[in-house]
């Protein structure tokens, strides 16, 4: 009876579906599988046909040896630091922003809001070369605070920041001010940690966009100890260009310890990516 | 009296407000409306960073827009957008429904699915240009189902840009069908069982049920994903470096080079200010979108 059109229907499509998702998945990580099979050959395997996807035997020694040819060390702590000091600014100074702009009355508030918003119309590549004489000006260049501070606050945070705290009961705030609290108290003991969730959000979203700056480091940074992992990672690639498996065994270094890190905290990533749709 | 006390215990909590937003106007002035007024004043001088500026009017205006490398740019630049955008709004929408779709290992599908998002742009470019070797993956891959020309994929002139449209598919796709996810699975479950019952097929459902609740969703990918598409810069950067010729020069790119390898300040500062026109048109768009959402 199973061989009935509808129920032939129904599992054809069925296997069509699982073909193409499955399909779909492999091809999201190829890239990264190839990335990872190609770090441990031997630079005569690497362009071996048919492709042997586990190298035999694994050349491990790709990665101490790339390693020790660059200050990837260096520049990953850089990233670290750049990319967490960023982080850090970016959600205190958007969320005491956004609570100010909704749990408060003040002349010119909307205002505000509109001239914050209206910083979305100016990506940092339009301003590139006014920053760069701005944070020249400052005396800024090749350093940290040139580094972070231009692109430590964004008026997407703002807003996003400002529509959660919108939804903490006003209650909340005024019982607090008539207990005598400080208005600083309440922003630190009420309001951050009620906003946890999109700070963390916030956080993750502003994280893999700091880490992933090329464009800025390549402007501001001139010497070899400042430079960021994406600028290290791209300088490597242009002096080993052909040790396909040197270049592979860095690119897995940069890249392995995000996966892992996505892998614990799937739902915060995807949540802080989704972020900026409609919520 | 109670009112006016009232009133001006309001007007005293609300100086708090300006406080509390005052670091971040300051940061909003000196990073971006002081750099954006300066962006116009530097297009209106010539400006090399080593002789003295001089005011020259319109001038570096009339050189840009005369100048068949911006056209080719600002045609590069359209290509791509176009070429990435409308491959991703159609294929993460199909992947968004596939992933909203009960069935076995969802999770896991979601979780691999994401990998090229959270990987950065940068490895992404680097193993790429490994991938469009000559002999590389893909053209193995391509041997593999028939094809079995060797591909420059990077020395082509009509494949490199292609070749990094491919790569910003692969990259912006996952990120887009989770947005329009997120939208799917806003839909109240209510309309889609009333149309079960009334014997409604999965095609009517897209057309009278989904797509017109998922509109809002819609117009926000089309608006971000052409900014993002035409602030892009890594891959030209990495793989191409705006060749062969300069078939993949983005604007982004040529602003970059002109002003960083040719130290030509003013001209890139006018190719900015021409980009801002071109991109402010597009974000007007997306800022009416976030203020519908006060």
């Amino acid at each position: 009876m199973n061989t009935s059109p509808v129920v032939f229907r129904k599992y054809f499509l069925k296997t069509i579906f699982y073909i193409v998702i499955i399909g779909g998945a492999l091809l999201a990580i190829l890239p990264f599988v190839w990335m990872l099979s190609s770090s441990l050959k031997s630079a005569n395997e690497v362009f071996k046909i048919p492709i042997q996807w586990i190298p035999f035997p694994p050349r491990w020694a790709n990665y101490s040896e790339a390693l020790s040819k660059g200050d990837m060390v260096l520049y990953y702590l850089n990233s670290i630091f750049v990319s967490g000091a960023t982080v850090a600014i970016r959600i205190l100074v958007c969320s005491l922003a956004g609570y100010g702009l909704i749990k408060f009355q003040f002349p010119g508030r909307g205002l505000i809001f509109v001239f914050i918003l209206s910083t979305l119309m100016i990506p940092a590549e339009v301003i590139l070369v006014p920053l760069f004489l701005t944070v020249k000006g400052l005396g800024w260049l090749d350093t940290y605070q040139g580094l972070i501070l231009p692109l430590s606050v964004s008026a997407f945070g703002v807003f996003i920041m400002r529509q959660h705290i919108q939804a903490i009961p006003d209650d909340l705030i005024s019982s607090a001010r008539i207990d005598g609290s400080s208005e600083l108290n309440i922003f630190f003991r009420i309001i951050i940690p009620l906003s946890a969730a999109s700070l963390v959000a916030l956080g993750i979203f502003t994280f893999i966009e700091s880490w992933d700056n090329l464009i800025w480091p390549l402007v501001i940074v001139a010497s070899d100890r400042m430079k960021t992992l994406t600028l290290g990672i791209a300088a490597f690639e242009n002096t080993y260009k052909t040790n396909y498996a040197y270049v592979m065994a860095v690119a897995s270094v940069a890249t392995i310890p995000i996966i892992i890190t996505y892998a614990i905290f799937q739902r915060y990533f995807i949540e802080g990516i989704t972020l900026s749709g409609f919520k | 009296m109670r009112r006016g006390h009232k009133t001006s215990y309001i007007r005293k909590i609300g100086r708090y407000g300006f406080y509390f937003v005052l670091p971040a106007l300051l940061f909003f002035l000196a990073f971006n409306f002081f750099p954006m007024f300066y962006a116009l004043g530097v297009s209106l001088f010539k400006y090399d960073l080593l002789t003295e500026p001089e005011f020259v009017g319109l001038a570096n205006y009339k050189d840009v827009l005369t100048d068949p490398v911006f056209w080719r740019s600002a045609l590069a630049t359209v290509i791509y957008v176009f070429g990435t955008c409308v491959s991703i709004w159609f294929i993460s929408f199909v992947l968004a429904t596939m992933l909203s779709k009960k069935c076995w290992g969802r999770g896991v599908f979601r979780t691999i699915y994401f990998v090229p998002v959270i990987m950065s742009l940068v490895v992404t470019s680097i193993i790429w240009k490994f991938m469009y070797h000559p002999y590389g993956l893909v053209n193995s891959m391509l041997a593999w189902i028939g094809l079995k020309e060797s591909y420059h994929w990077l020395t082509d002139t009509t494949l490199a840009p292609i070749a990094l449209i491919i790569l910003s598919i692969w990259k912006g796709t996952p990120y887009y069908a989770v947005l329009f996810l997120a939208g799917i699975e806003n839909i109240p479950v209510q309309y889609y069982e009333a149309a079960m019952i009334d014997g409604v097929g999965p095609f009517k459902k897209l057309i009278h049920i989904t797509w017109p609740l998922l509109k809002p969703t819609t117009l926000f990918i089309i608006v971000i994903s052409v900014i993002i598409g035409l602030r892009v810069f890594i891959p030209q950067e990495i793989i191409t470096d705006g060749g062969p010729g300069d078939v993949t020069r983005v604007i982004t790119l040529l602003i970059y080079q002109t002003a960083f390898n040719f130290y030509k300040m003013s001209r890139a500062a006018t190719i900015s200010i021409i980009m801002f026109f071109f991109i402010a048109g597009f974000s007007i768009f997306q800022f009416r979108l976030f203020r519908e959402k006060r």
